[in-house]
């Protein structure tokens, strides 16, 4: 919110801090400062106006309460008539030579007053446009040269603080508020602003009735009635203010009920009376079927049930959010309600909702306006809106007040000061800054508590924590000491089966990185097209998506990552290994208990070339058993053991090149493969990409393998290698079993050395394979013969099952 | 016969042959000649019938060594070749050329600042504490002291799966589920993803946040402040300005947001900082009394605090990065800084 030190002022006459303090002051205080922002003199549209000096002041002969001066602009000295109280021999002051143009109108003319020339004139903040004060001339610092014109004068004509203001206070959505803040943190004297009204004989009842007819959503409702209102533009000074703080002038009257929502936080609204039919204001509910045409010239179909200002006919305006255009205050209004109310927030929050409207009117009712400062804010309008726009004020004003409530008290056991905050403050301290504040604290018959009376416009303080919060923050955060509490660790650990899942995803991180792979983290959000690329079946949507395309929440990571290798593709990297680690979700039954969250890993590698480098030692084209040894690998790291990869159909995958990989057999535990041509396609993908995705918290939960240790032998083993030709259809796998089960206790181990075919040597349909086999004895050191013995087995095994060649 | 002598022969012959040999061919050919099936060192062993039992032991074992040996001087003088053909036969070795390696992978830059934060909540004793990234309007909100129509909700725009179920738009809600569970003394963070609807330079509608909670008999604003400053300036480095202003917050309260010295201009003001010398780096306060009724812990037995912060703000500062979209374009460009 826009804050103008200038229309602070209003309440903080004495308010000279620099702007810099004040900031810092609220800041600390709890409203953030997010900008300030200095208003040059150069914006005010004044020529001819310079700075100068009042060399001699001496009271006017013919009336008392002129003064004569002598003022001094720099080329010379000029006499000047005067009648603001405040000047003073030796002051400087903003000075308007003949001649010059003042915003505030006019240009400045050579005059006789009273019988004494008078060239030229000293100015008020009024006449130069800066506020609306006109109780005397606006003085400048002394230090200030003379003879300067006002337009290229540094100093700021004011200062607009940007202000946040928490949800929790929307008191000081206000610069009634702000300065009430600001007093209590400077210790400045507080003034509220006089109000002066002068009324006309006509009673307000005898022109207008209001009906209140939902006191639970309006527990108070004010109007006031002026005739005769001449609508125009306002004057520069309101112009200018509204401006300030981020606000179009629209017209005199829209201008002052504005100027007094951003000046006392009330919203208030006029409407034109003589459009209202029967003179007659009600508030009630809306019914079905019933239309308005809102001020924005929108017709709108009011859902039934909230709450409207009415005439006798129809609805006339969205109680609290925003006006009718029929009653809208136009050039030709001449008689204006005034309406200034307190609405129960929750309704506003409801027609806000239901009409999609939202306001500034309706942002503070939302909140919570000051249920007593309702009547102040509307005398304040009258009386502004009769400076400005003329007109006779009906006597008396109309206040339907049903749901008045007798002020909130609350209890503050003082102790409990010290327990909440760690800091003993003193109970006169604490009694000094609820007084402040405006609560009226009394102490309890023992001493140990406060009984304090909460202010109508402190509805946020609900609790005696709330009023401990307002000790701290006024007696000041920053004076509280930091204290460390014992940091001896707790002897339960709660929760490890969480500490050692975290940590599992920390080292497949550390293990897939060690591959080449970057981590990459993608929205957990994609569109449902993509969603239906790697998986069947439901999926949860996104009621409200930010944008098309991130409707549905991810069932797999691997769209996510194909997009991220779209897009360094174009950016025309090579070796592009990437995984990340993150949440699948799946739908329940529809019950939140039932949605599934699974912790997830998923990799993609596409055009991976060996380093450009002097030595291409690696220089081998990426295929899928790249793809498995790396999982092989990181399974090895993660202690995993009983996975198999199955070839088997995947879904987004080239059949024939990708499987699904098992734990123990049973649980299927993750996919693997080439991605399909028409997914690449799809992502405007145009190398292979090989991919995989793991459930982690499966593999966490069953497949981590417990160490124990079993004893080995001393003896040394031997290696005899075997080479055969055998039907191509035969797997590696069924054929290593056979090798191992041919001698299940000298056997350990079998490993692939050789395999190719389709060459000379090898007859279509088959294949070349060669095997070494580890033969090693549990007792003792093995003879030729032994092993000649096994190793003969192992051949006739290989010929009787898979009818193989040997090769010698 | 004299077996240790006829090994020592073996090993010279060995020697010569493979100073002269060049081609992996020629390495390959003195392997069989020595070490195959029918090699020297296979006929050697042969001969065991014709040696005493008694020292049939300390034959195998020599010449098992003699095997082993020849084996790794056949490979090592394999190995130079390749790299003397590799280098086109040049005498001395260029050092100063790159060194043949595969590059590892980069960890994500928020993964990167999510260990630091995590590490030094370890160090102070809390414990990591998980939940769902889905959330029932009850957890995210309610329970939170945030009812419907609060105007808190406002403040953070929410992505709805329906009217019940939200995707949680911070981590408080892992501090009501923690101490539903668990009685206090508590200590517990929770890292993970949290979803908000908006996105420009310095908002994404998907972040990751760090809560942290800690509950006991005792525990103060000070202490607070205390441990706090002690993490900033773990983060930020010692001696890094902190300071605590008030905030407001539906679960706390007091509340607090914590800023610490602008690192650029170190405090003069400048854009980053919105020129107030500041910048905010996480969010606190005393626990609500409100949650621990509802969670049936004893707000008159006991006090606690807790504190969210956004690890991409975190990692912005730590990192310099200026916009926070950067972190989820995953471009290599920028992977690879980090
Ligand atoms: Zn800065």
């Amino acid at each position: 919110m826009k804050i103008s030190l200038n229309i602070l002022r209003k309440f903080l006459p004495e308010l000279r801090n620099p702007s810099r303090e004040i900031a810092e002051v609220l800041t600390m205080g709890g409203f953030e400062v997010e900008e300030i922002i200095p208003v040059k003199a150069h914006s005010s549209g004044a020529t001819g106006v310079v700075t100068a000096q009042v060399t001699r002041v001496e009271k006017h002969p013919q009336a008392d309460r002129l003064w004569v001066c002598e003022v001094d602009d720099g080329q010379g000295t000029h006499q000047v008539v005067c009648g603001a109280p405040n000047v003073k021999s030796g002051m400087k002051y903003l000075f308007a030579r003949v001649g010059a143009k003042i915003p505030s109108g006019g240009e400045i003319k050579k005059a006789r007053i009273r019988g004494v020339d008078s060239n030229g004139m000293l100015l008020s903040r009024a006449e130069l446009g800066i506020s609306d004060d006109h109780s005397g001339i606006m003085e400048i610092h002394n230090d200030t040269k003379i003879g300067i014109d006002f337009n290229e004068l540094d100093s700021d004509i004011d200062v607009i603080l940007e202000v946040n203001v928490t949800p929790n206070r929307p008191d000081c959505l206000s610069h009634l508020g702000i300065a009430r803040e600001l007093s209590v943190l400077l210790g400045a004297t507080f003034v509220v602003p006089e109000i002066k009204l002068k009324e006309d004989d006509q009673d307000v009842s005898q022109s207008a009735r209001v009906r209140l007819l939902a006191p639970e959503a309006c527990p108070r409702y004010c109007g006031r009635v002026i005739h005769g209102v001449k609508i125009g533009q306002s004057p520069d000074w309101l112009k200018k203010d509204l401006e300030r703080i981020g606000q179009r002038s629209i017209n005199n009257i829209v201008d002052a009920t504005n100027y007094v929502l951003f000046l006392l936080g009330q919203p208030l609204h006029a409407f034109d009376f003589s459009r209202v039919q029967g003179g007659e204001i009600q508030i009630r509910e809306s019914q079905a079927g019933e239309k308005l045409v809102t001020i924005d010239h929108a017709e709108r179909e009011l859902p039934p049930g909230i709450l409207v200002i009415a005439d006798r006919e129809k609805p006339i305006a969205l109680a609290g959010v925003m006006g009718g255009a029929e009653t809208e205050v136009k050039d030709e209004t001449r008689d204006i309600f005034l309406e200034s109310a307190w609405f129960e927030p929750r309704s506003i929050r409801q027609s806000s909702k239901a009409t999609k409207l939202a306001s500034e009117s309706s942002l503070r009712f939302a909140r919570g306006v000051d249920p007593e400062g309702v009547t102040v804010a509307l005398d304040y309008a009258a009386m502004l809106i009769l400076q400005i726009a003329g007109g006779k004020l009906a006597r008396g004003s109309i206040d339907s007040y049903p749901g008045k409530k007798s002020a909130g008290k609350l209890f503050l056991n003082l102790p409990e000061v010290q327990r909440v905050l760690g800091v003993s403050i003193p109970p006169e301290e604490s009694l000094r800054i609820f007084t402040r504040l405006g609560f009226r604290p009394e102490k309890s018959g023992d001493g140990s508590g406060l009984e304090i009376t909460i202010p109508s416009f402190r509805q946020d303080l609900k609790e005696p924590v709330d009023l401990i919060e307002e000790i701290a923050r006024v007696y000041g955060y920053g004076k509280i000491p930091p204290t460390l509490p014992g940091l001896q660790a707790d002897q339960r650990q709660f929760n490890a089966r969480e500490r050692k899942s975290f940590d599992f995803g920390k080292k497949v991180r550390e293990l897939f990185s060690g591959q080449g792979f970057s981590q990459v983290i993608t929205y957990s959000f994609i569109s449902s097209s993509e969603n239906q690329i790697f998986s069947e079946g439901e999926e949860l949507k996104i009621s409200n998506p930010l944008s098309e395309g991130m409707e549905a929440m991810r069932k797999s990571l691997l769209p996510g990552l194909l997009n991220t290798v779209a897009h360094n593709l174009r950016r025309k990297f090579n070796d592009l290994r990437f995984f990340e680690l993150g949440r699948t979700f799946r739908p329940g039954a529809g019950k939140k208990a039932e949605i599934q969250e699974t912790n997830r890993v998923a990799g993609m590698a596409a055009r991976v070339k060996s380093p450009d480098g002097w030595r291409r030692l690696l220089a081998q084209e990426f295929d899928i058993y790249h793809l498995k040894g790396i999982l092989e690998n990181v399974f090895v790291g993660l202690d995993l053991e009983n996975i198999d990869f199955r070839e088997m159909p995947q879904r987004g995958f080239e059949p024939g090149l990708s499987g699904g990989i098992f734990w123990d057999s049973r649980f299927e535990v993750g996919q693997f493969g080439l991605i399909a041509e028409s997914v690449r396609t799809r992502y405007e993908i145009e190398p292979a990409v090989f991919a995989f995705e793991l459930d982690l918290d499966t593999l966490f939960s069953r497949g981590i393998r417990s160490k124990k240790f079993s004893s080995f032998p001393r003896h040394p083993g031997v290696e005899w290698d075997i080479a055969f030709f055998v039907d191509h259809t035969i797997t590696y796998d069924e054929i290593r079993k056979v090798i191992l089960e041919s001698d299940r206790n000298l056997i350990k181990d079998a490993t692939l050395i050789d395999l190719y075919r389709g060459k000379e040597q090898v007859e279509a349909g088959k294949k070349s394979l060669a095997f070494r086999i580890y033969y090693l004895s549990p007792d003792h050191t093995l003879t030729d013969e032994e092993v000649r013995a096994v190793h003969r087995r192992v051949a006739d095994n290989l010929r009787r099952k898979f009818s193989v060649a040997i090769r010698e | 016969m004299d077996w240790e002598k006829k090994l020592g022969e073996l090993e010279s012959q060995v020697s010569e042959l493979l100073a002269q040999a060049q081609k992996a061919e020629d390495f390959f050919r003195i392997k069989q000649q020595f070490l195959g099936k029918q090699g020297e060192i296979a006929g050697l062993l042969r001969g065991i019938r014709e040696i005493s039992p008694e020292l049939r032991p300390i034959f195998g074992q020599r010449i098992n060594q003699a095997k082993q040996l020849l084996e790794d001087r056949i490979a090592e003088a394999s190995r130079q070749a390749e790299s003397r053909q590799a280098r086109g036969g040049g005498e001395t070795q260029d050092l100063t050329l790159p060194g043949v390696w595969n590059p590892p992978g980069r960890i994500h830059p928020i993964s990167q600042a999510l260990d630091e934060i995590c590490e030094i909540l370890e160090d102070l004793g809390f414990q990591i504490a998980d939940g769902p990234e889905i959330e029932t309007d009850f957890y995210n909100f309610e329970a939170l002291n945030i009812p419907k129509g609060h105007p808190a909700r406002e403040m953070q725009d929410s992505f709805y799966i329906d009217d019940e179920i939200v995707l949680r738009t911070q981590t408080s809600p892992v501090q009501i589920r923690v101490m539903e569970k668990q009685k206090p003394p508590l200590r517990i963070y929770a890292p993970g993803r949290v979803y908000r609807r908006d996105m420009d330079v310095s908002h994404t509608p998907m972040f990751h946040q760090v809560e942290g909670l800690w509950v006991d008999g005792g525990i103060t604003f000070s202490d607070l402040k205390g441990v706090l400053m002690l993490f900033a300036e773990r983060l930020f480095g010692e001696g890094t300005p902190v300071r605590f202003r008030p905030s407001f917050f539906p679960f706390t309260e007091p509340s607090a947001e914590v800023d610490i010295g602008c690192r650029i201009c170190r405090g003069e003001g400048c854009r980053v900082c919105g020129n107030s010398g500041w910048l905010e780096i996480l969010g606190a306060g005393m626990v609500h009394p409100g949650l621990f009724r509802r969670v049936e812990y004893d707000p008159a037995e006991y006090t606690g605090f807790a504190f969210g912060l956004g690890v991409e703000r975190i990692a912005m500062l730590k990192f310099g990065i200026n916009d926070i979209r950067l972190f989820f374009e995953n471009d290599l460009h920028f992977l690879k800084q980090f």
